[in-house]
């Protein structure tokens, strides 16, 4: 018989990362940027048990977390994919405050955080997952807005696309600031890939000029979604 | 107000790894527990005057890290939920594998395939080490409804890795656990 001792053996190897693991980041300077940026609301003095979680500020303490703790996490992480939300077979996935790349089935689907980036940090992401991939994105008109400018290298479906970042519906072809730009690269390509993919522009900034041989935009819409 | 700043400084620095460790094995991905451990705190800044004294900070800092867990999931689940169902379909097709009998991936999927509630109080044991009245704690509820959910979700996991074919005192005799 399976008794409560080996049931607790058994249910503890299931948990690839333990609190051991994560020993001195209290003290990294991600987890004091986050102390910080927590502290700078005045304390609440409630007294009533949690319920209704509010939603402020999430995104901004993402951001103070995800440039360094992520990056010690994903590392840990990387040993042992966590068995509860991530199920079977789900291989790597890493984020920076750029760009965040999953595997989903076949596909890594990457999704640009911050389209301003220095690409550097997409190449970093990609690199993480196995993949020799560098996008650069530069400014376009709204309605080149997540094509393929320019591709080299791969092989496969690649797609890129546009999606509204929440969940109201958007036109991303009209509002592109309100959209993620979602690329998709097959799991089995290989090889180093370089791809140039039109983003918004700021407000006043020049569009990037076509100055080398490049891959006319798709006519027939924008794939995958 | 400076009493309330060493106070929430203290319980961070106390129990920053513990959170974390909590959010992480339970999140599909280190940005999610990023996220979920950077809010619990927000959470309990915010409420700092509820917060218990001891090692009840824990307790309840597990308790709110839980909330926004399945607040945070709730947001995400449409499209995770299909991708995990779509990874357990394919690891329902792929024959098992020679290591897969070993052990640790039957008791995997032995274990994700239990109810949400067995999975949480069997957690909160196996990876937390809590013990009944410390996940009574947690959960909000009384300690002998602890007791009775985790007895249950013991003999269930013990019942389905039989089922499974797993036998008995295997994974102790392999070591490697703490």
């Amino acid at each position: 018989m399976i008794d409560a001792a080996d049931i607790e053996r058994r249910v503890a190897g299931l948990a690839r990362l333990r609190d051991e693991d994560l020993a001195g980041l209290e003290s990294s300077a991600p987890a004091r940027a986050l102390l910080d940026s927590i502290m700078v609301e005045p304390p609440g003095s409630q007294t009533t048990a949690p319920s209704r979680l509010p939603e402020r500020g999430w995104s901004v303490r993402r951001l103070a977390l995800a440039g360094g703790v992520v990056t010690v996490m994903t590392a840990a992480l990387v040993l042992g994919p966590i068995v509860l939300a991530g199920g079977p077979g789900v291989a790597t996935s890493y984020a920076n405050s750029a760009i965040e790349v999953r595997r989903e089935g076949n596909v890594f689907v990457a999704r640009i955080k911050d389209p301003l980036a220095d690409h550097a940090e997409y190449v970093e992401a990609f690199g993480a997952v196995g993949k020799d991939v560098d996008i650069e994105l530069v400014p376009v008109p709204p309605a080149l807005v997540g094509q393929r400018l320019s591709s080299a290298g791969g092989s496969g479906a690649v797609s890129t696309d546009v999606v509204p970042t929440g969940s109201a519906p958007v036109d991303c072809a009209v509002r592109p600031a309100a959209c993620t730009l979602v690329i998709r690269i097959p799991a089995e390509t290989s090889g180093k890939i370089h791809f140039i993919v039109g983003r918004a522009a700021r407000p006043g900034e020049a569009y990037w000029h076509f100055t080398g041989p490049v891959r006319p935009p798709r006519e027939s819409g924008r794939p995958g979604r | 107000m400076d009493d309330l700043t060493t106070r929430f400084e203290a319980l961070y620095t106390a129990t920053f790894t513990q959170v974390l460790g909590f959010a992480a094995r339970r999140c599909g991905s280190s940005e999610d527990a990023a996220d979920v451990a950077a809010e619990t705190f927000a959470i309990a800044w915010r409420r700092i005057g509820a917060v218990p004294a001891g090692d009840d900070a824990r307790l309840w800092l597990y308790g709110v890290a839980r909330n926004v867990l399945a607040n945070h999931r709730r947001k995400v689940a449409r499209r995770q939920d299909l991708n995990a169902a779509l990874a357990a379909e394919l690891a329902v097709r792929r024959p098992p594998s020679a290591e897969d009998d070993a052990g640790a991936g039957v008791v995997g999927q032995v274990f994700r395939s239990l109810p949400d509630a067995d999975r949480e109080v069997l957690s909160l044991v196996a990876w937390e080490g809590l013990d009944a009245g410390e996940i009574a704690r947690v959960l909000g509820c009384s300690r002998n409804a602890a007791r009775i959910r985790l007895h249950r979700a013991r003999r269930r996991l013990a019942r389905d890795l039989s089922a499974a074919g797993v036998p008995p005192g295997s994974l102790a005799m392999s070591g490697g656990l703490r």
